[in-house]
């Protein structure tokens, strides 16, 4: 693994947006704010902690998924990748870099979110840890799916098509901004596909507006690693 | 040294970029000439390690590419054709990003970039946006890139493609001070003689000619390029020949243009012109 390329690609690809065009950053937690302001005004302030828990992990995920837009064009329209397969990194250090930059990329969000949930009192030292590690595994476990995604198809059209299709799919649709209680067992388990509904199912536990699931840090973990396994083997890397 | 052996190439769409090409490239500046298509980028990008050969192999320094990737990897920096800059990032943020995926730590490659961002006029800019400098200032990021890398052998495909003539001038000058074995690919004939100690001259996925630009011109020797209506290579609606200057002239006021011979001809003899008889 090269740390040190994946520090400089988190900087290159994530802290230069941020540094030089800050209002595209706040842009990614457009959506959550608004659906946060949308269920607070709806439920008369009675959901407004599954706001703030769907918040951290779909904006987490929108963003990871929505990075395969510029994978898409590092790889057709910049043609960087191309610069990057004849070196040494692999395909791991180079999504691991990209997963740095979004991290950097979703943290004015993020803040935003973790204001508001300090200012509610939601936040104890154990849900603090919890929603970092969950944020960390959603991203992990988004990332290879986003990187396939970005890597397939022949044109940036398809892809930004793709990503915006599968930004719905796997995190509005899965309980990230309702108790996941609410679900069938069937569509929940169906669901569980997305990062974001194991991620889901974990913070509203610990927040104590849902039942703990037990299983459900072991499934967003395997999917972390499993995802991850899938993208390495079957994402095309500079041959064609 | 590089050597290609017996270097093949077919795509999944049945296209045939290269056929046995078989070369050994010695100088330390090669241009690699051909029409768009002949074949020039797909063995760039084979000779660079981005794409595999159907078959045959290229050996670089001693290392083949098939066999020893990472090692010629460690060896050689690549810039692809009509690579351009992430618009938000600055000219030391790509530096620095190519550097340490090349595998240089952060300490080193801060050094590096300093120093071939100064040498290429990059410093004063090192910080801005990519997007607010001028084309030419982009290319130049590039070379500075290669400069920076410490490699042994150097490829860039087409690196001064869509550039004004300044520009062209600029990163010509910041070409010449890159050290060790440098490819380029290019269909500028003005570039390829500006530069290259050796031009390899590929049409339809083979190589046609290998040589010096005088050792290629030879041929030519004690003739000039005649344009008229009528001629033994035809390009659109123009005719040329070939011919003494003796004979030349006695065509002058039959409406024919004298002109001297340089590299383009030889495009012209081998790559595009249709032969009439």
């Amino acid at each position: 693994m090269k740390v040190s390329f994946i520090l400089e690609m988190a900087r290159f690809e994530g802290l230069s947006w941020v540094r030089r065009s800050p209002e595209t950053a706040i842009g990614y937690a457009a959506t959550p704010l608004a659906l946060l302001f949308l269920i607070y005004v709806l439920s008369g302030g009675k959901l407004i902690e599954y706001a703030i828990v769907g918040g951290f992990v779909a904006q987490i995920g929108t963003s990871a998924i929505m990075t395969a837009g510029s994978i898409g064009t590092f790889r057709i329209i910049l043609k960087l990748q191309d610069l990057l397969i004849a070196t040494k990194i692999s395909k791991v250090d180079y999504v691991l870099g990209l997963a740095l930059a979004n991290m950097i990329f979703c943290a004015p969000g993020l803040a935003i979110y973790a204001a508001i949930a300090l200012y509610l009192g939601l936040f104890t030292v154990t849900n603090v840890l919890i929603t970092v590690v969950v944020i960390g595994l959603v991203l992990m476990a988004m990332m290879p799916i986003s990187f396939f995604v970005g890597s397939i198809f022949r044109r940036t059209n398809g892809i930004w098509t793709t990503a915006s299709v599968l930004a719905v799919a796997l995190t509005m649709l899965p309980p990230s901004y309702y108790p996941y209680t609410l679900l069938p067992k069937p569509l929940l388990y169906a669901l569980m596909i997305s990062p974001v509904t194991p991620g889901a199912m974990i913070l509203q536990g610990y927040y104590g507006i849902s039942p703990i699931n037990n299983y459900a840090f072991a499934v967003l973990a395997i999917e972390a690693v499993l995802y991850f396994v899938l993208a390495g083997k079957f994402t095309p890397w500079g041959d064609k | 040294m590089i050597e290609i052996k017996n270097l093949s190439k077919r795509y999944s769409d049945g296209t045939k970029a290269l056929e046995h090409v078989s070369l050994k490239l010695k100088k330390r500046v090669t241009c690699i000439l051909g029409r768009n298509g002949a074949g020039k980028t797909t063995l760039t990008r084979i000779m660079s390690t981005q794409l595999k050969p159907s078959s045959g192999t290229v050996v670089i320094n001693g290392l083949d590419i098939r066999d020893d990737v990472d090692e010629v990897r460690g060896r050689l920096s690549s810039i692809p054709q009509e690579v351009d800059p992430w618009d938000i990032a600055s000219p030391e943020e790509h530096i620095m990003m190519y550097l340490t995926a090349r595998g240089i730590g952060r300490h080193e490659a801060k050094r590096y970039a300093e120093e071939s961002m100064k040498e290429l006029g990059l410093w004063e800019v090192r910080d801005k946006a990519m997007g607010d400098l001028s084309g030419g200032m982009k290319r130049k990021c590039f070379v500075a890139m290669a400069l920076a890398s410490q490699a042994e052998v150097i490829f860039l495909d087409e690196p001064t493609t869509g550039l004004d003539p300044i520009s062209r001038i600029e990163v010509w000058a910041a070409l010449r001070k890159i050290k060790g074995t440098i490819v380029i690919t290019t269909h500028y004939m003005e570039e390829a003689k500006e530069l290259s100690d050796e031009v390899v001259l590929i049409d339809k996925g083979r190589p046609v000619m290998q040589g010096s630009v005088e050792e290629l011109l030879r041929k030519f020797k004690g003739k000039v390029r005649v344009e008229g209506p009528a001629g033994r290579y035809r390009i659109g609606g123009m005719h040329i020949s070939y011919l003494t200057t003796a004979a030349a002239k006695r065509l002058v006021d039959k409406g024919y243009t004298i002109k001297q011979v340089s590299l383009e001809d030889l495009f012209i003899i081998h790559g595009g012109g249709l032969i009439e008889g």
